[in-house]
Order: C-alpha cells, then sequence, then structure tokens
C-alpha cells in the first residue's frame, strides 16, 4: 500500500497496473495476494486485464491466478459504485430480522445482491459476518460499521450519502 | 481538565461512538471547556 503512485497515475495506464505493483514486490510469486490488494486499492477493482498481466510477470499459470482472484470475493472484478454497501446476512443478523432488511434494502435499492444500482451509486454486497453479532443486525457502509439497522435506518443512511 | 471516555471499539462504532465524540468535542468548544477525550474499548457495555 506504499504511496509511490497516485490512483490517477495508474488510473491512466491500467494495464501497466498490475506490472508496476508486481514490481514492487520484486514479481515474486509468494506475493501474488498482496499485489492483487494493492491493484484493488489502487485501481478499484481486479481488471480481467491485469491477469495475464500478472501471470507473466510472476512466472506462474494464468490459471493459478484466475484460481486465486475468483477463490476470494473479496477481489473486485469490475468497478464498484461510488459507495458499498455490505449486509451482514449470516445467522446471528438472519435470527435478528436479517433476511426482513435484506429484502428491503433490494427493495428500496432496486438490485440484487452483488449488483450496483443504475444511477453507479450503490454496489450492494452480502458478507457473512462482520463480528458484530451483538448489534444484528449488522451493516458496513463504505468501511464504516453500523449497527442494529433497521429499514428505516437504511433509508436514514442512504440519504446521507446523497448529501 | 475533564477526561472523557468515548469507546471506540468496532460495536461502539456500530452504534454511533464517533457522534458521540464528536458532539462532545463540539459542546466543550462551544463552552470553552478544557476537556481531554479519550477513546477505549466498551467493554461490551453497549449490549445493554
Amino acid at each position: 500500500m506504499s504511496g509511490k503512485h497516485t490512483l490517477l497515475e495508474l488510473h491512466s495506464a491500467k494495464p501497466d497496473a498490475a506490472s508496476i505493483i508486481a514490481a514492487r514486490y520484486d514479481n515474486k510469486p509468494d506475493a501474488l495476494l498482496e499485489i492483487l490488494h494493492d491493484l484493488q486499492h489502487e485501481v478499484g477493482h481486479v481488471p480481467e486485464a491485469s491477469l495475464p498481466v500478472l501471470a507473466k510477470a510472476l512466472n506462474i499459470s494464468r490459471a493459478e491466478v484466475h484460481g486465486v482472484v475468483t477463490f476470494y470475493h473479496d477481489f473486485r472484478r469490475k468497478p464498484a459504485g461510488r459507495h458499498v454497501v455490505k449486509v451482514c446476512r449470516a445467522e446471528a443478523c438472519q435470527s435478528m430480522k436479517g433476511e426482513e432488511l435484506a429484502k428491503a434494502i433490494e427493495k428500496s435499492l432496486k438490485v440484487k445482491f452483488g449488483e450496483t444500482t443504475a444511477d453507479g451509486k450503490v454496489t450492494l454486497e452480502a458478507v457473512y459476518c462482520l463480528g458484530l453479532c451483538s448489534t444484528a443486525p449488522a451493516m458496513l457502509v463504505d468501511e464504516r460499521p453500523v449497527g442494529r439497522v433497521s429499514p428505516q435506518k437504511f433509508e436514514t443512511l442512504m440519504t446521507e450519502l446523497a448529501s | 481538565m475533564i477526561r472523557i471516555y468515548v469507546p471506540r471499539d468496532f460495536a461502539a462504532r456500530a452504534l454511533g461512538s464517533d457522534d458521540v465524540a464528536d458532539a462532545i468535542r463540539a459542546e466543550a468548544v462551544a463552552k470553552n471547556i478544557s476537556i481531554q477525550i479519550i477513546r477505549n474499548g466498551s467493554r461490551g457495555l453497549h449490549w445493554l
């Protein structure tokens, strides 16, 4: 996560971003996860075009890179919306009306989990336990934890995002 | 100097402890009271 390269620099040359980041780790195959994390942090997602670039730089197969990227769901394959909402759908939250909340959120945003609203404002994602069981149902709004969420509270949060 | 402890663990933040700390800070500035805010752990008290 070093600040050697600005977001803008990497954005302007997306396929290059992967090789720049890989070089930071001396193109070591052991560092694949760190490289992917940095790539997602700096570009916003892991572009398809960067997979063969990484495979070549680290001297591993494309299948191997593909396997790692697809195994960890936190790696984003496409750019996200301007805000990301991660709703906990694990057992403790389910027991506190989490599923009702999830349905209300899908209805409110007019998207299913894993999708981004048409205006590109919000990407809705499911997560399985944030460790916030004591404040269930819980969610993250752009990395900010929010507990005891009700459909009404969710609407308020979305209004705040607009401002 | 008044010392005020406001939790900053994940669960406390999920219930708005950042907003509480901000409100205390703003009020102290408005009333010109010297305070020290210490962000500590909640020890699970948010459960109550």
